[in-house]
């Protein structure tokens, strides 16, 4: 272990426990399938099986093989989907049985805690005490069997969870050292496929163990390996000192109130929502949090309960009395007025306004204050909080689906390139814009998109109707755009230019396909309109205006 | 010191042969639009900037913070005069705008994190235009329930908050009226080619200092010029101005 930057300091590395449940893809899939423990199963994912139960793998199947292969190696083999939604979801009770052991944890992925493990083992007498009692909570309270492994840093604990050992201070090192040079595609969390690559490079220059590997001057495998080697460096040479990245569970936070008498006036609310916002703030400052959400209940008198959530800006200050007041009192000016009025029980509808009987507030997203990210460039300024809180004014006036926020995402049709969500919600994945989208329409964009296109039809010269063919020869020359009657009255335009037809084609192999051709025509008089034609129908999609 | 002198020197060459050019054709008359650039700083707060190019159709050549603008006949203009102001940190609210592109928008310029759209306000919308009203700096209002009270009533607010009233309909004692007479395509064959630069004539009025009216041509050409920032997504040229000095 002669190294250039000299030799590392043991007590540098923090000792860190790793608990690994073997085989969890599988472990939850079976779970989650109902797939009894006896039964030989494995996930696959389309291609290969990626994960084995203990039973299957006495049958001969392994990681890697096809499907067809597995079942050869074991006919009565259960193969179930690979999910890593369903691995994380139903690692969370695993999770939370550690947490009544040890205080803070950090899930590596499904399948993997590590734990830091000094403080927690002088707390339960000894790292053996704490090793068998995470595996007895795990056992009982998840009904998952699992490893528990301890040494110095959380590459080495990981090996160490998977030999079942704990390695002593100090001989983080010699325990490593025999160890395959591919066992570091274990430890990986992150970027799995680059350490593949990565282990079979190194396997081919000749470094068998991870011995050999730490043996290298750090600071060549640094130049030559780049990041990556780096870190397979540190690991193997049982320096890997990444502080563990903790989660702290923090329960919700909420306080209610009956109203006796039933609250009808909007004055009256304000005082109720005052007092239930002072109440939420004590409680939340006495947690030392800060929340994501304010949820708002109010339960009328004839039985409704109405619920809208707020999302609490970091930006605008956080929550503090009055802004919960403000929030409050916006939104039961709302129920109590009859605009905007939401169920939120099941049958939807709209109740009719009604007394208040019941007002409860509730902080969800609760994190320990401080620990909210802030923006990139700063705190929101002055003109930002203003805005903001003028629309959540307008949304509790007029409801939260009422006021929107707009987004250009990827797509090829006007109406598809663009991503309307209720304000202050989170958006979800969008289409992304930088990609080419061959065939969407070419700027300038329309500037007024019907909501609901017009029929029109479109005539050659002689009147006929302009058909277009596969071949996207048009059947003759558009010369007039004709509405049909709308209040006794039909309208026509003559066409002084067009360009097309542009065809898009999209989605034909789903329920949701489209195929249709765009033409863009000038008429007379100088408006510029988008037009369709889809199944034999004409239609005016939006004007250039 | 004397490349400055040299620099100078041809300005002045430059601008005589100008002069001697207009002079022979007759231009002397017209007027140049006025830059924004010669706003100092004590004014430049009292008004929201618009893209050079289109500066020429507001008397003051820009957005006045306050005021009522009417501006009829295009959506895609609303959107250019907006343009600017967005991309130097102002906030838009569009109101009863259930139509409105927001691709065109974001190929204007406009930076949609920054645009709130209450597509229908439904019968709250005096509310919801002046909430908007306290809090962004510009509220564009298309179709709303608003009664000519409800219209004096907003415009009073605006000139209180400093905020910018834009409307795509008629409205009552508005401080500038832009109304497009006549807009002309380019790009378009028969059969070939693609929508590219439009041309269009506007007439201004108003009240005060724009009683007099104008008419003014502008171009719009949101080409994939108009992707870059700060490109000019328009120009303006001055066909006929009356009772205006030069800027």
């Amino acid at each position: 272990m002669s190294t250039s930057d000299g030799p590392p300091d043991p007590g540098g590395t923090p000792r860190v426990a790793a608990l690994w449940v073997p085989d969890w893809p599988v472990l939850a899939a079976m779970t989650a399938e109902d797939v009894p423990a006896h039964t030989p199963a494995a996930v696959h994912d389309g291609r290969r099986v990626v994960a084995v139960s203990a039973v299957a793998r006495a049958a001969g199947v392994r990681r890697g093989m096809r499907r067809r292969h597995a079942q050869e190696c074991c006919p009565e083999l259960v193969l179930l989907t690979a999910d890593p939604g369903r691995d994380a979801r139903g690692f969370e009770p695993v999770a939370a049985a550690a947490e009544t052991v040890v205080s803070g944890i950090e899930i590596a992925r499904p399948g993997l805690l590590l734990i830091p493990s000094r403080g927690a083992g002088r707390y339960h007498g000894s790292e053996q005490a704490l090793a068998a009692e995470l595996v007895g909570q795990v056992a009982m309270l998840a009904g998952y069997e699992a490893q528990v492994g301890i040494a110095d840093g959380s590459g080495a604990a990981v090996l160490a969870a998977r030999a079942a050992r704990i390695v002593p201070h100090g001989a983080t090192a010699a325990f490593l050292a025999p160890l395959g040079i591919g066992e570091l595609v274990h430890v990986a969390t992150q970027d799995v496929g680059d350490v593949v690559g990565l282990v079979d490079l190194l396997g081919r220059l000749g470094l068998r163990t991870l011995g050999d590997l730490a043996r290298l001057p750090r600071s060549d495998v640094l130049a030559r390996f780049g990041r990556l080697g780096g870190w397979a460096h540190q690991v193997a040479a049982g320096t890997d000192d990444r502080p563990t990245a903790l989660r702290r569970l923090e329960p919700d936070i909420a306080v209610e109130q009956d109203l006796d008498p039933p609250v009808e006036r909007l004055e009256a609310t304000a005082f109720a929502a005052r007092r239930l916002a002072e109440a939420l703030h004590a409680r939340m400052v006495a947690a030392g949090a800060a929340c994501g959400r304010l949820q708002i209940t109010a339960r009328t008198d004839d039985g409704h309960e109405l619920v809208r959530a707020w999302r609490t800006d970091a930006a605008l200050g956080g929550l503090s009395v009055a802004r919960m007041t403000d929030r409050v009192r916006w939104q039961l000016e709302g129920w109590l007025t009859g605009h905007a009025v939401r169920s939120a029980g099941p049958g939807g509808g709209d109740p009719e306004p009604a007394p208040l009987v019941r007002l409860g507030l509730r902080a969800e997203e609760v994190v320990a204050a401080g620990a909210e990210q802030g923006r990139l460039w700063g705190e929101a300024g002055g003109a930002d909080l203003r805005a903001h809180r003028a629309v959540h004014r307008i949304q509790g006036l007029i409801g939260v689906e009422a006021v929107l926020s707009a987004a250009v995402q990827g797509g090829r049709e006007v109406r598809d390139q663009v991503h309307l969500t209720p304000w202050g919600e989170d958006p979800p994945a969008v289409r992304p814009a930088g990609q080419p989208w061959p065939g969407h329409l070419p700027p300038p964009a329309p500037a007024t998109v019907l909501a609901e296109p017009q029929l029109v039809q479109v005539c050659d010269v002689d009147g006929r109707k302009v058909e277009v063919d596969a071949r996207l020869q048009v059947s003759g020359e558009p010369a007039v755009v004709w509405w049909p009657p709308q209040d006794g009255r039909e309208r026509e335009a003559a066409v002084t230019g067009w360009a097309g037809p542009w065809p898009v084609v999209q989605r034909w192999w789903t329920d949701g396909g489209s195929r249709q051709v765009y033409l863009q025509a000038v008429l007379a008089g100088g408006q510029a309109v988008l037009l369709a034609l889809r199944d034999g129908v004409w239609r005016l999609e939006a004007l250039y205006d | 010191m004397s490349s400055v002198a040299v620099a100078q020197a041809r300005v002045a060459q430059a601008r005589a042969v100008l002069a001697r050019a207009e002079e022979r054709t007759s231009t002397t008359r017209w007027v140049r639009p006025p830059t924004t650039t010669t706003l100092d700083p004590a004014s430049a707060a009292r008004v929201l900037p618009v893209a050079r190019t289109l500066a020429g159709l507001l008397p003051s050549g820009a957005l006045d913070r306050g005021s009522t603008v009417v501006v009829g006949g295009s959506t895609a203009l609303v959107l250019a005069l907006l343009a600017e102001a967005s991309r130097s940190g102002s906030w838009i609210g569009l109101v009863g705008l259930p139509r409105v592109g927001v691709l065109a928008a974001h190929q204007l310029g406009l930076d949609l994190d920054r645009v709130v759209l209450v597509p229908a306000p439904g019968p709250d919308g005096p509310t919801v235009v002046a909430a908007l009203l306290d809090g962004v700096d510009v509220v564009v209002v298309g179709e709303a329930a608003l009664t000519d009270a409800d219209r004096r009533r907003l415009s009073a607010r605006a000139r209180e908050r400093g905020a910018v009233l834009l409307s795509t309909t008629f409205w009552p004692g508005a401080h500038v009226v832009l109304t497009v007479e006549a807009s002309h395509w380019d790009g378009l064959g028969r059969g070939n080619g693609r929508l590219r630069d439009r041309r269009l004539t506007v007439r201004g009025g108003g009240r005060g200092s724009a009683a007099q009216g104008w008419r003014t041509e502008v171009t719009l050409s949101a080409g994939p010029a108009a992707h870059r920032v700060g490109a000019p997504a328009a120009q303006v040229r001055l066909l006929r101005s009356e009772g205006r000095r030069a800027g």
